[in-house]
């Protein structure tokens, strides 16, 4: 079969993902929010006996080399050489998207046009003549709706046909002024001296424009020819003087121009273009409103909570039966021994503890896409930026912190809606200290063992805690680790937009499939891992013969007396057991980092055993201190047990500790996921448990000599 | 670099920060470093576009305006850059 590659390229938000889902029928993200699509996508359908290979660049707003996503796209065109490029253009916004196109067209691939969202623009009342519009643009125009599945054969009919005219380049030159032409013509003969025969004159005079509006990247490449630099410094200097402005803006000006005298003459408005945004106008005239806007939001906000976590609760209750049936089932399959511990206590326990938050990721993000899909997202960024921006961070950095008092590992997730790598990254790292629900029954445990008079004042002191940890690591960040410039905010309103029920799901879908997928197999080894080393070594002495006694007991009269001696001993062994067991061994030899803070063995170990998901820190130390089982955050026992263990003091630096060390293993894996690298969500670790280990240090210091 | 020698007190430069809710402006330049005017040239903020004020967030920045038919927000510190054509 013959294959043909097509770069699909346009501005974030033009419908791009939503017609390439509609043409591959495949699942992806979508959504009424700018740069949804981070990594290129590749996948194939056929049509007409040729393999279609589609490529879903990044949305972009042009071609330079400002951020990754647009060099992305620039070195994947001229680097891969697409057969076509298919530009994606939002029919009801011509104007901003040919930008775009004219900077395409100077790359000099065959082009195929698509008027995108065209059923919008027609209500809209646009009108095109499509005939003479792709004759200006040389490359087909084809009218399509994403959303409605308008015009996709068409439009496969018209990559095909493009395929089997082989055009190869499809030479099309922007006119700019006379002067811009000429110091081009002469910069370009330069250049084509400079690459005799590796450059056709499309490819020199695209050269000759990057170098005259002086772009980095390119500018660096032809760094060795230090005549051609300081030819092109003296044409731009030339040009300001004798323009008043320098080329950049006289190349942009230019563009515009050719698009607007190329609309005037292709497009027909029925309707007055300021009727046109009257809908978005009306609606965002209350969401956005000055004293109204935040208060809707707010609203809105404490819905999505709400809803995640009561609504959530029964499908979490309904997992918990799940996870404790299917334990059951195979505590009675499998034969006692090594493989029977492995699975019910590593394995099943692990991953069954995790897959609980599954409900409420899938509806928080139900949210997210709804959000997202409207268009009200993007508002919510508006109206918060500049109290984020205090922080040297980006208004919608807001949701995704938010959304780690729930749970840090979907609201790391949601940072990806943040454009800015910078600003993306920084809003990742500073997440792992808003204080997510697992954390909240340890502070109920310890509030109440130490703290009971005024416990509700302490756990929300602790809330309180992360979100000031939280906005200082955002500033120290920004300043000493991932430095760069400020981002600017410069974003797009997306009209608002009904969201479609195919788009939700599919955001939603792709989440929690992600979810499931990547952070599973973390936990999984991790619970693995945590278990081998509770459960080993197996030959552990035991200072008295607990299995002779209790069978001892065993044997006699049956009385609830005998029943609690027995289940005190089983206790016991448990507890000798972790204590000689690897974990124990390690908890003693990591003690001492922790000595000064007046921790415990059985505290680190418990700590330690946090690292998989903090929750795990009271199931620790119901095991350590020999509670019972089924210990929760509310058991007398154990606050007893604890209260007589610790100093108010100590328990306090512990809960600061606990609020602040190291992400657990799912928000690792999903730190490592969106950053694409293990270093940062290594670093996270590092961070996180420095700074509790200095803050809560700093409390049982201070704490001494107050006292 | 792009300093078009306009002395301060000029009274009759306005830039986009200084546009009133409802009014609409013509944007003349961006008097702004290359990335940013980069950026904004590419969506379609160049001399000659029509400009209107929309919204303005809560604390007063940043502020949603109008421009060749779509929405764009921007920071008062960014928008300050961007010299409106005077008269009309």
């Amino acid at each position: 079969m013959r294959i043909v590659t097509v770069a699909l390229v346009g501005n974030p938000n033009c419908g791009k993902t939503t017609l390439s889902n509609k043409l591959t029928r495949s699942k992806d993200s979508v959504a009424n929010y700018p740069r949804v699509t981070i990594a290129m996508k590749t996948r194939e359908i056929v049509h007409r006996g040729w393999a279609i290979r589609l490529v879903d660049l990044p949305g972009i707003y042009s071609l330079t080399s400002q951020s990754p996503e647009e060099r992305i796209g620039r070195d994947f065109i001229q680097q891969e050489q697409p057969d076509i490029i298919l530009n994606v253009l939002d029919a009801g916004n011509l104007e901003r998207s040919l930008f775009l196109t004219t900077q395409l067209i100077e790359m000099g691939r065959p082009r195929i046009y698509v008027l995108n969202m065209i059923d919008e623009a027609r209500r809209k009342g646009l009108r095109f003549d499509t005939q003479s519009l792709a004759t200006m643009l040389g490359g087909f125009i084809v009218e399509t709706s994403g959303i409605a599945g308008e015009g996709l054969e068409t439009l496969l009919d018209a990559i095909v046909d493009t395929a089997e005219a082989r055009n190869g380049e499809t030479p099309m030159a922007i006119p700019y002024d006379n002067h811009l032409e000429e110091a081009i013509k002469r910069v370009q003969e330069l250049v084509g001296e400079l690459h005799p025969r590796t450059m056709n004159a499309m490819q020199t005079r695209w050269l000759s424009i990057k170098l005259l509006e002086s772009d980095e990247e390119i500018v660096r490449r032809e760094d060795d020819h230090e005549h051609l630099i300081e030819m092109v410094r003296r044409e731009r200097y030339d040009l300001k003087r004798s323009h008043g402005e320098d080329s950049e803006t006289m190349f942009a000006d230019a563009r515009f121009g050719f698009i607007h005298g190329m609309l005037e003459e292709t497009r027909e408005f029925t309707v007055d273009p300021v009727r046109r945004l009257r809908v978005t106008r009306g609606i965002d005239s209350i969401l956005l409103h000055r004293s109204l806007g935040m208060p809707i939001f707010l609203v809105l906000m404490w819905l999505m909570f709400e809803t995640t976590f009561t609504l959530g609760q029964y499908p979490m209750d309904w997992i918990d039966l799940g996870v404790a049936w299917v334990s059951d089932l195979l505590d009675a399959a499998l034969p006692a021994g090594l493989i029977h511990d492995l699975v019910i206590d590593g394995i099943v326990a692990g991953v069954g503890g995790t897959i609980v938050f599954l409900p409420n990721i899938v509806i928080l993000f139900f949210f997210m896409a709804v959000f997202s899909e409207t268009g009200y997202l993007a508002r919510s960024a508006f109206l918060l930026d500049r109290l984020m921006h205090a922080f040297g961070l980006h208004g919608k950095a807001f949701i995704p912190l938010v959304m780690g008092f729930g749970c840090n590992v979907p609201a790391v997730m949601a940072c990806r809606t943040i454009e800015s790598p910078r600003a993306r990254l920084i809003a990742i790292l500073i997440n792992p200290f808003m204080c997510c629900t697992a954390r909240l029954p340890v502070f109920i445990l310890f509030a109440g063992a130490f703290f009971s008079g005024i416990a509700g004042t302490v756990v929300f002191g602790m809330y309180m805690l992360s979100v000031v940890v939280a906005m200082g690591a955002a500033v120290f960040l920004a300043k000493f680790v991932v430095r760069g410039g400020d981002e600017s905010f410069v974003m797009e309103l997306p009209p608002y937009r009904t969201p479609t029920l195919m788009a939700v799901v599919f955001h939603m879908w792709e989440k929690a499939m992600g979810f499931l997928r990547k952070v599973a197999g973390v936990i999984l080894v991790g619970s693995i891992v945590i278990w081998v080393l509770q459960a080993f070594p197996r030959d552990i002495e035991m200072s008295i013969d607990y299995d002779g006694r209790i069978a001892d007991l065993q044997t006699r009269v049956q009385t609830t007396e005998r029943d609690r001696a027995i289940s005190g001993l089983e206790r016991r062994r448990k507890q000798e057991h972790i204590a000689k067991s690897y974990l124990g061994r390690i908890g003693r030899a990591v003690t001492p980092v922790f000595e000064p803070l007046g921790f415990t063995w059985k505290d680190t170990v418990a700590i330690l055993t946090g690292l998989v998901a903090k929750e795990v820190v009271i199931a620790s130390f119901a095991v350590l201190h020999a509670q019972a089982e089924e210990a929760t955050e509310h058991s007398r026992g154990l606050r007893q047990a604890l209260a007589g263990t610790m100093t108010p003091l100590t328990a306090f630096a512990f809960m600061v500790f606990v609020l602040l060390y190291s992400p657990c293993l799912s928000t690792i894996a999903a730190i490592r996921r969106e950053t694409e690298s293990w270093r940062w969500a290594g670093f996270s670790v590092a961070f996180s448990l420095s700074l509790a280990w200095i803050l809560a240090f700093g409390i049982v210091t201070m704490g001494g000599i107050v006292s | 670099m792009a300093n078009n020698k306009s002395p301060k007190g000029n009274s009759t430069i306005n830039t986009l920060v200084e546009l009133k809710p409802g009014e609409q402006g013509i944007i003349d330049r961006i008097e702004a470093d290359a990335p940013l005017k980069r950026r904004l040239s590419a969506l379609g903020v160049v001399k000659g576009v029509k400009i209107d004020l929309d919204f303005t967030a809560p604390m007063g920045d940043p502020r949603a305006y109008t421009l060749l038919g779509y929405q764009l927000s921007l920071r008062n510190e960014d928008a300050r850059r961007i010299i409106l054509r005077t008269g009309s």
